[in-house]
């Protein structure tokens, strides 16, 4: 049985992907708070997350990753400091088809700026493939520019070996992270 | 856009006469289950855009807990403290709507109870679409004192 639980948050705009990265890879049947999404017309999907997903997936014998995924639209923010409360690591995801993801990048990077400072980020840029521009260079800059740095990955959220490697990343920052204390203590 | 005008004008009109019929009742939206207002009554100093959204969220985790827990539905959610009830509760039909109740501590539990599930039941009747609807939903808000 795992005896070690790395919270992971999933965080970012409608439209991420952070529901299907979630399914993508969890081990258990995702637990999902969707409802109808009566905005279709700004935008086109069915459901939105209006509380919380969360799913699990165990990484070796004494690890496990606890996924919880943030409801994206700003009125359900009142969520997100609750979520990423305790949090080891965030993953914000960007959808570069959006109107300005750089714009989607700069807000959610500084509304979780809080949780980030506690934790370690890694950014996925969902969508690169039909959207070249902004370049996941740009997105790195974007973050700099806030003093934040950190892996910007492209990813397609369907596929599980994509979601598996930003998970990766945010393991292989909180393990030097947790390096560090213990070499600093 | 006014995507609900019927719905949104049914709702208030229900929402008054609950708040009329039950002492304590402070505020009461109606609300899409995505956290949109429908209509609305006050007579505190509420952010309804906040409340509105905390109650998809509040019911939708009630419904996720409710199938965790292999219930069937998740037809209401109540919270109780020394300052009040606060009763977040689906309205039938296919639009799916919900409505949340704030009632300070004068409120009689059962009456409030039965209070919403009468303004649900008639919101309800009112459903005149197979299928939920997308678009902008109207919003009201009405003072009222008691």
């Amino acid at each position: 049985m795992p005896t070690t639980h790395y919270k992971i948050v999933l965080a970012g705009p409608m439209g991420a992907g952070k529901t299907t990265a979630i399914r993508a890879i969890s081990e258990i049947e995702p637990i999902d708070t969707e409802a109808f999404n009566t905005e279709r017309e700004r935008f086109d999907k069915v459901g939105t997350t209006v509380a919380m997903d969360y799913g699990e997936l165990t990484i070796s014998d004494d690890e496990k990753l606890m996924l919880y995924g943030a409801p994206g639209q700003e009125r359900f923010d009142f969520m997100w400091p609750i979520l990423a409360k305790g949090a080891l690591g965030i993953l914000l995801l960007i959808n570069n088809a959006a109107p300005d993801p750089l714009d989607d990048l700069v807000y959610y990077a500084t509304r979780f700026r809080a949780a980030i400072a506690q934790s370690v980020l890694v950014v996925g840029v969902g969508r690169t493939e039909q959207n070249a521009t902004p370049s996941l260079g740009d997105h790195a800059d974007r973050l700099a520019a806030l003093g934040i740095f950190c892996p910007v990955l492209a990813v397609d959220v369907r596929r599980q070996d994509d979601v598996l490697l930003l998970m990766d990343a945010l393991l292989t920052q909180i393990e030097t992270g947790l390096e560090q204390e213990v070499t600093a203590a | 856009m006014n995507t609900f005008p019927q719905l949104s004008e049914t709702s208030r009109s229900q929402l008054a006469a609950m708040a009329q019929s039950v002492n304590g009742i402070v505020a009461a939206i109606v609300a899409t289950s995505d956290g949109r207002e429908i209509a609305s009554l006050t007579s505190g100093d509420f952010s309804i855009g906040k409340l509105t959204a905390i109650a998809s969220t509040i019911h939708a985790l009630g419904k996720a807990v409710s199938a965790e827990a292999r219930f069937a539905e998740c037809d209401n959610v109540i919270v109780e403290s020394p300052s009040g009830k606060i009763i977040f509760m689906e309205i039938p039909g296919s639009r799916e709507l919900l409505l949340m109740v704030i009632a300070g501590k004068g409120s009689a539990f059962g009456s409030l109870l039965l209070a919403c599930r009468t303004c649900c039941q008639t919101i309800g009747a009112t459903d005149p679409s197979p299928q939920p609807r997308a678009g902008n939903a109207s919003t009201q808000t009405t003072e009222y004192t008691k």
